[in-house]
């Protein structure tokens, strides 16, 4: 075997060892990064539950409200200051009469819903009888 | 003269050179060929990984849209169509007139949640007046079914305000 023919199988095993370091690589960041919004996943799943405990809460302490376009507005307040809040961003988007629009948003990942004020006991719209 | 001896050459200077083996390329292919396999089968356990977690954010979006069409229904039931409440969804159209028109029926039966088309598949209030079940469905998608969503409440109070929405079943959308 001449040199060049070893030089030859030496360039084959960099080029075949680099391409596998660089999938290699871009397997790692790609499992670390899916890694990474299933956890978020999961956090937003915990903060959605906790946003309907803390609408059950403001219930027990403000009782049934009249309107129901101002009756959601202090659950804004109250989901702003959940610690598990800490580094999610909490926005109120233009929603349909009677409900309130929740989207919270962390590391690119977001969990969305709209949520009745009277559904949630917040208030009861009066003069609708049938 | 005797044969030269495996992996030594001897010159017409005499001077012995040592012989590269033959079969380092092979095993060079072959060696490359082995790192790019492990590698591939790698990078194909991350798609794998990544086309299950984009499937879990589907599935979260799903839901959280047919929750909110849920929420949307009932605050218009508890709104301005509130007479609907004691009626099955097959009489909303017939007897529903006293609080909704044919339009706003079927605006209800057929609704925009987040810009996404949802619809009503059944409205049951129970016997007692005291509860009622609610179905929902999303549109289906290519190659899956629509994924549907049946929700309990209460009915208290009078006139009844549906409250206490209860998620039972959420389900489908599966290829």
């Amino acid at each position: 075997m001449s040199l060049s023919e070893a030089l030859a199988a030496c360039l084959v095993l960099l080029v075949g060892s680099s391409a596998a370091a660089e999938l290699w690589s871009q397997s790692l960041r790609s499992t670390w990064e899916q890694a990474r919004r299933e956890e978020q996943l999961h956090r937003l799943d915990a903060l959605l539950l906790a946003s309907e405990g803390k609408a059950q809460e403001l219930v027990a302490k403000q009782g049934l409200a009249a309107d129901c376009q101002v009756a959601a507005g202090p659950l804004v307040t109250l989901l702003l200051a959940l610690p598990s809040a800490q580094g999610a961003t909490l926005t109120v988007p233009p929603s349909p009469p009677g409900t309130l629009h929740l989207r919270w948003e962390t590391g690119g990942v977001s969990r969305e819903r709209l949520l009745s004020a009277s559904a949630l006991g917040l208030c009861r719209e009066a003069g609708h009888g049938a | 003269m005797s044969p030269p001896r495996s992996g030594v050459l001897l010159h017409p200077g005499g001077q012995p050179q040592h012989q590269l083996p033959a079969y380092a390329m092979p095993l060079a292919v072959v060696g490359a060929g082995l790192l790019l396999l492990m590698s591939g089968a790698l990078h194909g356990l991350a798609m794998q990984e990544r086309l299950q977690v984009s499937a879990l954010e589907r599935l979260r979006r799903e839901e959280d849209l047919l929750v909110s069409a849920a929420h949307q229904l009932l605050a218009s039931l508890n709104g301005p169509h509130q007479c609907l409440q004691a009626l099955p969804l097959a009489r909303w159209e017939a007897d529903g007139g006293a609080c909704a028109s044919v339009a706003e029926v079927a605006a209800l039966r057929q609704a925009q949640v987040m810009a996404v088309p949802v619809r009503l598949l059944a409205w049951q209030p129970r016997a007692d007046g005291l509860a009622a079940e609610l179905e929902l469905a999303l549109a289906a998608a290519p190659g899956r079914g629509a994924r549907r969503a049946r929700f309990g409440l209460q009915l208290v109070g009078l006139p009844s305000q549906a409250v206490n929405l209860r998620t039972r079943f959420i389900g489908g959308g599966l290829p």
